[in-house]
């Protein structure tokens, strides 16, 4: 196995070239990177939840509550960390009788583990509780917590969690009411966006562009010659990890520039960012090692995509597809942009403590094994002519 | 400098290349000929290691094939008979690719570029060239490292006279530089200007190989067309003198009229190919 930086040099700038030379590629990750900077500008990423001067915002500043029916080293380590301008107030709920919440708090309520049978599993309940209408007004202090949490258990605490308004709607309200207090911009956050932004901009970038390339090289032949140079096919394919998964990390370290900025120090980020880049690139060379034209791949890669999507979500219902999706990149993967982009600040030993979790581990070994089959099977197929 | 011993490439029941064994002496042109469908191309598949053989060995420069591939690599050339660049970027930058796979200095990639007679071109992106001038882009990028063999199909396809000749010369240079040459062409006038030897190949079998002029002399048939004026009409015939009753009747033709041409007529390398693949078919 030879590696020769010459000559991954040289396939990185070919493909460079050609890439420069792909106006509709370009155009279309231009259009993503857009998005994030007008997401950016918009003013979504400054808006911390409730700041708008609401008096339930104003009340958060003052007092939000931590109620808690244990105690021990975690709920400790929060006590030790709690920033004062979150301005927490600690209650052990074990020693409260009858315990009423201002109507203007917001409230975390951390109950004892419990089994949950109909999951087969032991969880902690975690009861998230907002004052008024808006849920974006527990940003801070969740931010806060799971952050904490995080450091604590050294992996993604394995809670039960409910979001729920301190107090709940009067069922005599007229239900025209309650309709206009919801809209769609009270779902959008940064953390989702941003999610869904980086997901389609790795996809795009780390698979479809790579498939589409490299099916258009084989279809012309151009493989054929390339890989009848002494270029080997570890090299070839070492070049095509540098120019799709650099530019997949280039375009959402601009994209997460406007959007949230304070990430871009985080390891965790990166490392998901890398994770998820090479396991979209596994699959592209996958599909194009199977191609022999152009059309096929692309339509693959796109219904690939839209396949892992509804496998998400079909997994949050039903056990089987649950199981399934366990065994794919995507569902630990998107996990943990969420939970870096929900924690930007997150230092690198909190970083370090996340990546030694079963489900970072699982998300390595996912991807590691997609890269060596994948190289595998390229290896095999794209050599031959 | 090329040896092939019992190749054999099946795909299924169907057998491609059907224990094929070859030598190509270094230096020499070695005309791969065959109709279609005979195993040419299959052949240089495997030897350009695009295709494992189902039996057989094959060894290129002491080098054997698959397990060297990566040492044979290095010291061979393919010019192919589809074209396979890269269509966005220029002639220049196509073959500038190439050599910084093989670390050659820049000049390199002007000087193939003149002497296909590209150099007016070169800047241009390789979709707006026209037929002759792909294949001639592709034979610069192939002989740009100086490969010790070099694998052609069909080089002179769609080509103009004057860049037939142009290529034909090069590959001539090439020989005479010590480069082997294993060319496959429909072209027979090419193959008697410039092959050393000819292996012709059909239904997967090596049939015979040796020089052109060997091949016209082993096969040549000497044939007269005699034309003659019947009842106001022309009327031409072809006599094999090489067969008696064809001798004898044209004997009587000679005694009867007066008025007879005869010609003798040509026996040239094509009408040797088409009567060694014609008995293979029949």
């Amino acid at each position: 196995m030879r590696l020769r930086p010459h000559v991954v040099s040289a396939l990185v700038r070919k493909d460079a070239s050609r890439l420069v030379r792909n106006g509709p590629a370009l155009m279309l990750l231009g259009l993503f990177v857009l998005v994030g900077v007008l997401l950016g500008s918009s003013g979504l990423v400054d808006e911390e939840p409730g700041e708008a001067g609401t008096p339930a915002t104003q009340a958060r500043r003052e007092a939000s509550w931590i109620v808690h029916w244990e105690n021990g080293p975690w709920i400790e380590l929060l006590k030790r960390r709690s920033p004062p301008e979150l301005g927490l107030r600690f209650v052990d709920a074990t020693e409260s009788e009858g315990l009423r919440y201002p109507p203007d708090v917001c409230v975390i309520e951390i109950r004892g583990s419990r089994f949950f049978a109909d999951r087969g599993q032991v969880r902690r309940p975690v009861h998230y509780r907002y004052p008024g209408n808006d849920p974006k007004v527990l940003w801070p202090v969740t931010r806060w917590f799971l952050s904490v949490s995080l450091e604590h258990f050294g992996q993604m605490p394995q809670f039960f969690e409910t979001i729920q308004p301190l107090a709940p709607p009067a069922r005599t309200q007229d239900p025209r009411a309650a309709l206009e207090r919801v809209s769609i911009a009270d779902v959008l956050n940064v953390s989702l966006l941003g999610s869904a932004l980086l997901t389609t901009i790795l996809f795009f970038a780390s698979c479809g562009l790579l498939v589409s390339l490299t099916a258009q090289e084989r279809e012309r032949g151009a493989l054929r010659a390339l890989l009848l140079t002494p270029a080997t096919f570890l090299e070839f394919v070492l070049s095509k990890i540098v120019v799709h998964v650099g530019m997949a990390l280039t375009a959402s370290a601009v994209v997460m520039g406007a959007l949230q900025p304070a990430v871009l120090g985080s390891l965790l980020f990166w490392s998901t960012m890398l994770a998820l880049s090479l396991g979209y690139f596994s699959i592209g060379l996958l599909i194009a090692s199977f191609a022999k034209d152009q059309a096929a791949p692309n339509l693959l890669s796109f219904g690939y995509l839209m396949l892992i999507g509804a496998l998400n979500l079909l997994s949050y219902r039903f056990e089987a597809f649950r199981l399934v999706s366990g065994l794919t990149f995507e569902r630990y993967g998107l996990r943990f942009t969420l939970l870096s982009l929900e924690n930007p600040g997150l230092d690198v030993a909190s970083s370090l403590a996340v990546m030694r979790s079963t489900e970072f581990r699982s998300l390595v070994l996912i991807v590691g094994a997609l890269v060596l089959i994948s190289s595998a099977i390229g290896a095999r197929r794209l050599r031959a002519h | 400098m090329i040896h092939i011993d019992q190749l054999t490439v099946r795909f299924g029941s169907f057998v491609a290349v059907d224990g094929l064994s070859l030598d190509v002496r270094p230096g020499e042109i070695l005309g791969f000929l065959g109709p279609n469908g005979a195993g040419k191309t299959t052949t240089i598949r495997v030897l350009t290691g695009g295709l494992r053989p189902t039996s057989g060995t094959v060894e290129i420069g002491g080098h054997s094939m698959p397990l060297q591939l990566q040492r044979i690599k290095d010291v061979c050339g393919y010019v192919p008979d589809t074209e396979d660049h890269f269509e966005e970027l220029s002639g220049r930058d196509n073959l500038r690719i190439f050599a910084r796979l093989y670390r050659l200095p820049r000049k390199r990639v002007d000087e193939v570029l003149a002497r296909l007679e590209l150099t007016e071109a070169a800047g241009l992106a390789v979709g707006r060239y026209s037929k002759g001038m792909r294949k001639k882009l592709m034979i610069a990028r192939e002989i740009m490292h100086a490969p010790r063999v070099l694998f052609c199909d069909e080089p002179t396809a769609n080509l103009d006279a004057h860049s037939t000749g142009v290529v034909r010369r090069i590959l001539a240079d090439l020989r005479d530089d010590g480069t082997t040459v294993l060319l496959t062409t429909h072209n027979m006038t090419e193959v008697e200007e410039i092959c050393d030897r000819v292996a012709i190949l059909a239904g997967g079998r090596l049939i015979d190989h040796d020089s052109p002029s060997n091949f016209i002399l082993r096969h040549a048939e000497r044939r007269v067309r005699v034309e003659r004026d019947v009842d106001g009409r022309q009327v031409r015939d072809q006599f094999d003198m090489d067969d008696e009753v064809q001798r004898a009747a044209l004997a009587d033709l000679v005694r009867d009229r007066a008025e007879l041409r005869i010609h003798s007529l040509d026996f040239r390398f094509e009408d040797v190919f088409r009567k060694i693949t014609g008995e293979v078919y029949r």
